[in-house]
């Protein structure tokens, strides 16, 4: 495993990938820093509001960033013409486990990165509204959750097809189904993964007044049965594209 | 001797196709063995399933003496070099870092790859990315790929594919020497027969998924020994001569067409001509080439 691990880093050289990773934290920053709103604004609870901003522009970002990673991380074993000589040096199973494990640092990468950018962007704004850590620890989880479910669902996408347009493509409909269905009943939510990062946030809108245009943002009860089912998907999209790894004849 | 490669009864089976079907390999050590047969003969399926690249649905691989299963295929493979159909190499990165990710995983000093660029004579372009090669650089990056570590044994899908003719001759001089340069077996196929003609010693004639020949390539030659062609002054006294001898002849532009003989019959044959008061000529022997003897084969299986 750690020389299967080796090769997938000396294969993302010159990949970009890491400015991927950081690409898509940086599209928050400018995204979310642009919506904050000011102290002295007519938003009660401007921190929470921040994190309640935080999700809906992961439902739009993230499964675009996680198809793009997934897809370069398999596109280039196809682009390379490389399985049938891998799998004579090493285990499927190898090569599998390093990229998912591979996969996986970017993914952890990008929600450390997207939960510090809300952290960073409160303190900057000089928020003085408490957000308990028991939130912001479930906010980075759930974070993270639906981000390795969605590249775990690329992943499998890529290896099936053995093309990265098709899964590129179901991200770019994903973000935006994702974003539609947080307007649309609650139930709706539950049956669009792409959009998960919503009905899994326990940032709120609690009440807007439209006269005094007064927004009050609060906090809810976790949902970890919501959460468990997201971790749920996640592995089994892993054991699918697994298996397709294992199966697939070269 | 043992033979390196060693397969019993291979088969695969595509829905109702039978791509390769009970192929039986024996390939010496220390030879190039070329694997021969039209496309879609069944070759690289064979390669793939000898590779494990491809489960076959029936039969069994003997690699390097060992019986292979999935508990020894990879430290089997570790001896192994293979080349099957396209060369494999990351557009983004150089030959050289290309090199590197093969060596790493075969856990073979990375000093070994200034050699096998040598031996291709990629070493120019060592640091040039991958997706700016010819076809024919990565064909020999591929190859240099195969070499790494010294394996014991190459397999090599149609290594000449793509190559412009200076390329093919090269290619050819390479793999002719490499049993005695690096004592490897080499496992070679082709569509081309001459080019086989020019490379192996051994080989192995596949169509339609069956082993239609297997042996050295002399006997494969004189398995197919052609007909002579018998001139005389008098026809007419030659005929019966060698139709009392049991020989069948015919006459075809004023000489006599006689199938392939064993050299003692043909000797009385000729000996009775004679005698008739014929008038000996002329006795030519024509010698197939390895694509007539191919052609004949594969005719051969199609009438059965």
């Amino acid at each position: 495993m750690p020389r299967a691990l080796h090769a997938e880093l000396q294969k993302a050289h010159r990949r970009h990938d890491l400015a991927v990773c950081l690409l898509v934290p940086l599209v928050i920053l400018v995204w979310v820093g642009y919506s904050a709103p000011e102290v002295d604004s007519s938003t009660v609870h401007p921190f929470s509001a921040l994190f309640y901003m935080g999700p809906t522009v992961d439902a739009i970002l993230m499964p675009i960033g996680m198809a793009v990673l997934a897809t370069r991380l398999w596109d280039v074993e196809e682009k390379g013409d490389f399985p049938k000589l891998l799998y004579t040096l090493q285990s499927r199973r190898s090569l599998f486990a390093a990229k998912a494990a591979l996969g996986f640092g970017e993914v952890l990468l990008i929600a450390v990165l997207e939960t510090a950018i809300l952290l960073a962007l409160g303190w900057w704004k000089g928020y003085a509204d408490a957000v308990p850590a028991s939130h912001i620890l479930y906010h980075f989880v759930c974070t993270l959750a639906v981000c390795v479910m969605l590249f775990a669902s690329e992943l499998l996408l890529a290896v099936l097809l053995a093309n990265p347009l098709p899964a590129l493509c179901v991200g770019v409909v994903g973000a935006l189904v994702g974003l539609f269905s947080a307007f649309m009943p609650p139930i709706v939510s539950l049956f669009v993964p792409w959009g998960y990062f919503i009905p899994l946030s326990s940032f709120v809108l609690a009440s807007w007044d439209a006269d005094t245009r007064i927004a009050v943002y609060g906090m809810r009860a976790f949902r970890p049965l919501l959460l468990a089912w997201v971790v749920v998907l996640a592995a089994a999209f892993f054991a699918f594209a697994w298996r397709a790894v294992r199966e697939k004849e070269v | 001797m043992q033979p390196v490669i060693e397969t019993q009864e291979l088969c695969k089976v595509y829905g109702q196709r039978r791509a390769v079907d009970g192929v039986e390999l024996h390939v010496p050590e220390g030879c190039v063995y070329g694997f021969i047969g039209p496309n879609g003969a069944g070759k690289s399926t064979t390669m793939k399933m000898l590779l494990g690249l491809v489960h076959p649905t029936a039969g069994r691989v003997c690699l390097l003496g060992q019986p292979m299963t999935e508990r020894n295929r990879l430290a089997l493979l570790r001896q192994t070099g293979s080349l099957i159909e396209s060369p494999s190499g990351y557009p983004h990165l150089t030959g050289e870092e290309n090199l590197q990710v093969v060596a790493d995983l075969k856990g073979v000093p990375r000093k070994d790859i200034d050699r096998v660029l040598e031996i291709v004579d990629l070493a120019g372009d060592r640091r040039r990315k991958v997706g700016q090669y010819s076809l024919g650089m990565r064909q020999r990056l591929g190859i240099a790929m195969a070499l790494l570590g010294s394996p014991r044994l190459l397999i090599l899908d149609e290594p000449t594919n793509g190559l412009d003719p200076a390329g093919i001759q090269e290619m050819r001089d390479l793999l002719v020497h490499m049993p005695e340069r690096t004592g490897a077996t080499v496992f070679v196929s082709s569509h081309l027969l001459g080019e086989m003609e020019q490379m192996a010693e051994q080989v192995g004639i596949i169509d339609h998924g069956k082993m239609l020949f297997e042996g050295p390539l002399q006997a494969l030659q004189r398995h197919s020994r052609g007909n002579y062609r018998l001139r005389v002054l008098q026809p007419q006294k030659a005929v019966p001569a060698l139709q009392a001898r049991g020989v069948p002849a015919r006459l075809e532009k004023g000489a006599l067409t006689l199938p392939p003989l064993p050299d003692a019959a043909l000797a009385a044959a000729v000996q009775a001509v004679a005698d008739a008061g014929a008038g000996v000529v002329e006795l030519t022997a024509h010698t197939k080439s390895l694509e007539e003897i191919f052609l004949s084969l594969t005719q051969t299986r199609e009438v059965k």
